[in-house]
């Protein structure tokens, strides 16, 4: 699956990994995923940081899909 | 009803923009600026800001916040201007008008617009000094004031 990430923690890991998730596996499962194959940003995925699949902020039970776009977005500051 | 927002990777004149909307013929225009700042918090110099941003999600996040302003308040036309991307200190990151009828429309659509930027824009901030970087989240100042709006 293809995950993009944003702000910190595009500086830590990336702008795009590739992450392995098994079928039926949760946003909640591809952030832990994410921290246990990146040490370096595991600090910065805490409760703060949405889940994005397509183009829509979802919780942390959706269930991703091999083939979907998914995002994970640190909190937001515009303006 | 004139509904403007952009998303702009270089820097920009607000004055400009301002120009350009107040010839709407309103009674009221009111305007916001806000300009990467040279110093900060701890008070050391800043280098420059940088403002990631989503392909997608970023300009919807300000065509959502233009769009929900209008319906909130009676305005005849609204623009924002945010930038993205490397920004030096005293250039525009956002540029926010309202025009309406009266002027209290005019100055509680821009405070709203800017509460609601600070929180819901899909931006993320780094702020780039001579001592080391550090990225910005909103603060709980930020959330009371986007919480004030909410019905």
């Amino acid at each position: 699956m293809k995950l993009f990430l944003y702000g910190n923690l595009a500086e830590a890991i990336g702008r795009e990994v590739d992450l392995a998730v098994a079928p039926g596996a949760t946003v909640g499962d591809a952030r832990r995923a994410l921290g246990e194959h990146f040490p370096q940003a595991a600090a910065l995925l805490g409760d703060g940081v949405r889940g994005c699949i397509g183009d829509q902020i979802v919780a942390d039970d959706a269930v991703v899909s091999e083939g979907a776009e998914m995002a994970f977005f640190p909190p937001l500051s515009g303006g | 009803m004139s509904i403007d927002a952009r998303l702009v990777q270089a820097a920009f004149d607000p004055a400009a923009e301002l120009a350009c909307f107040a010839t709407s013929g309103a009674g009221a225009v009111a305007s916001f600026t806000g300009l990467a700042r040279a110093t900060s918090k701890a008070g050391s110099t800043v280098t420059g800001l940088f403002l990631d941003h989503h392909p997608r999600l970023t300009q919807t996040s300000l065509d959502e916040a233009a769009r929900a302003v209008t319906t909130r308040f009676d305005l005849s036309a609204v623009r924002v201007v945010h930038r993205c991307g490397q920004i030096a200190p005293g250039e525009a990151i956002v540029f926010v008008a309202a025009a309406a009828a009266h002027r209290r429309a005019a100055i509680e659509a821009v405070d709203y617009l800017m509460d609601r930027l600070k929180t819901d824009a899909v931006f993320w901030k780094r702020e780039d000094a001579v001592d080391g970087s550090r990225w910005i989240e909103p603060t709980e100042g930020d959330r009371a004031d986007r919480a004030r709006w909410e019905d």
